[in-house]
């Protein structure tokens, strides 16, 4: 009960900054956190998702969403632009059933998702909108306005808004800015954060639930602020945070692109998006993907969806080298046994060095950008190899 | 059944070939296998041929076979059986003089991979290959669809990549008496094994 809440770090960039792996991007992050925070609740009815890098801004990024978090096609997704005070507007105004998930996705990047089960334990207490629109971002993506001068933001925009706000004392953490004007705006022990966007705020609240400090939360973007408080006393916080390791220098090779057919897209979205196999109605035969004729027991057409187990063993394994147009050279594939039962899918290698992992070697099977085609992400599970014990942080699942 | 004899056996070099189409290289082959034939043989008695090809350029192969080498009144069929192609139109061919059905018969792979830019080639060439939904997107390279099954075979045999090695060296000492070979240098087990890396285990 409370707030349950789920955190994720791309295992890639500095200790200062993570950056997205290459098949990563704000939906695949999103599904990353917000499996942490959903853990074994039941009864979701709302998706809220935060970022200001949603992958599509047409076409629909709500479908796969969903089929990542393992929740009904029937459940409402907000899609909304924003950081930081957008990500706890939409947590104070949650009705329970709620997740809400932020997302960074560009430089400094990382995903946190919180799920409001029962009553709300966070309130609004100000929220003030004023426009110092020092950095822009146009309609079509791309940056518009960049005016660097951090002493003119914290000054009329930052101080300006907190002033306006009349906040009742100094919040325990400040969402959505640089390490040192966060110090300077919060009390004492102020969490470090790892993101400065939508997410940014349910990392400080997770800090603060880790702490067991309930209080005022602020969050703040240009010279936007929303604060909060947040009782923590009923909160839960899973963390996946694998050790950060230098992005790996892969070369691009020009090419056509990797064109797309919709109708096999279609076709494959709910075995290949959603992790699940086709099961022989007679025999239970698992196929994948499923199959008219069963190999089993030789019924026709007689099938049905079943879950596909989300963790496997690699059964055998190669690293292409060579370049190969459209694609990013070199990249791992595997041939994954899923653990306990009998299918083996094909699939590539995340979130280790292209050639790191051995046949047996055992890992996580994770939502992620298989490709881009024609301007259409492709989404599909690829092997996230385990870390060994001492490098794990929080519960992976 | 009757028994079944390769009386004559025609090729083109191994190459890019642009200035070469497929309805250049097939006739060239075929001339060159009739032209082999102990004793002399007559075109008009080919009763039957079969055109392997995996992809596709300038057209229908059947009809590629048939046109460019002047078989217009005998029944021509194109397979497509992976790299297993070549192979299976000789079996047709077999099936079709051991029945009966004819006395000689043409068997004839050929494929034209250079005729559009490499940067278009590859995916055209996984498109008729892979899976659209579930391998197409992943970069399965034909190497690597070898190296899959092969990583798994060394990992479970006594067989180590110095064996794959020792195959490549016999590969190269057999194209060095090949005038149509497209590499003919001689290499070492080394040399093998010390190789730029395609797709593991598998170097150039």
């Amino acid at each position: 009960m409370g707030i349950s809440i789920g955190t994720y770090l791309p295992p890639w960039g500095t200790e200062r900054a993570r950056v997205p792996g290459y098949d990563e991007d704000a939906l695949t992050m999103a599904v990353e956190a917000g499996r942490l925070a959903i853990g074994e609740e039941v009864g979701i009815t709302r998706v809220v998702f935060v970022s200001r890098e949603l992958p599509l801004l047409e076409g629909g990024n709500s479908a796969p969403l969903l089929a990542g978090l393992r929740l009904g096609r029937d459940v409402e997704v907000v899609e909304r632009i924003g950081g930081a005070p957008a990500t706890l507007d939409a947590l104070t105004s949650a009705a329970p059933g709620t997740l809400v998930i932020g997302v960074d996705a560009g430089s400094a990047a990382g995903a946190a998702a919180a799920l409001v089960a029962g009553s709300n334990p966070t309130s609004q207490v100000a929220r003030v909108q004023r426009s110092m629109p020092q950095r822009t971002r146009l309609a079509n993506g791309q940056p518009g306005f960049n005016d660097d001068d951090p002493r003119m933001l914290r000054e009329i925009g930052v101080r300006a808004s907190i002033e306006a706000a009349g906040l009742p004392g100094k919040p325990l953490a400040v969402a959505g800015l640089g390490a040192r004007d966060a110090a300077s705006w919060s009390a004492p022990d102020a969490p470090a954060l790892p993101t400065v966007g939508a997410s940014s705020v349910l990392f400080a609240i997770a800090a603060l639930t880790e702490a067991g400090r309930s209080g005022l939360v602020a969050a703040s973007e240009q010279a936007a602020l929303s604060a909060a408080n947040v009782d923590v006393s009923t909160g839960a916080v899973r963390r996946h945070e694998r050790p950060v390791q230098p992005p790996v220098k892969r070369r691009q090779t020009p090419g056509t692109g990797v064109r797309v057919s919709l109708a096999a897209y279609d076709r494959a979205f709910e075995a290949k998006v959603r992790w699940q196999a086709g099961k022989c109605t007679k025999c239970g035969t698992l196929a994948m993907p499923p199959r008219y004729h069963c190999l089993g027991c030789g019924v026709d057409d007689s099938w049905e969806y079943t879950p596909l187990p989300y963790t496997g063993t690699v059964y055998t394994t190669t690293t292409v080298h060579v370049p190969v147009p459209s694609l990013e050279s070199p990249y791992t594939l595997a041939v994954v046994e899923c653990d306990g039962v009998d299918v083996r899918v094909l699939m590539h290698v995340t979130d280790m060095p292209p050639g790191t992992v051995k046949i047996g070697g055992h890992g996580r099977l994770v939502l992620r950008r298989v490709a881009m085609r024609s301007g259409v992400p492709d989404y599909g599970y690829a092997f996230s190899p385990d870390m060994p014990d001492k490098d794990k942080r929080g519960g992976a699942q | 059944m009757k028994r079944v004899a390769i009386v004559g056996a025609g090729m083109t070099s191994f190459g890019e070939h642009f200035s070469l189409g497929i309805k250049d290289l097939v006739p060239m082959a075929l001339s060159e296998a009739i032209a082999s034939v102990d004793k002399g043989f007559e075109r008009r008695d080919i009763g039957a041929a079969w055109m392997g090809e995996v992809g596709a350029t300038d057209g229908h192969a059947a009809g590629i076979l048939a046109d460019s080498c002047g078989l217009l009144d005998i029944p021509v069929t194109r397979i497509e059986n992976a790299c297993a192609t070549g192979q299976d139109i000789i079996r047709q061919a077999i099936y079709a003089i051991a029945s009966g059905y004819v006395d000689v018969a043409i068997a004839l792979g050929a494929d034209k991979v250079r005729d559009t830019s490499s940067s278009a080639t590859f995916w055209d060439w996984m498109a008729l290959t892979r899976d659209m939904a579930w391998d197409f997107p992943l970069g399965l390279v034909a190497p690597a669809n070898f190296a899959l099954p092969v990583s798994r075979y060394l990992h479970e045999a006594p067989a180590t990549r110095e064996h794959l090695a020792m195959i490549a060296v016999k590969n190269h000492f057999h194209g060095v008496k090949n005038p149509k070979a497209q590499l003919r240098s001689e290499i070492t087990v080394e040399q093998a094994l010390n190789a730029p890396m395609v797709a593991e285990p598998f170097g150039l």
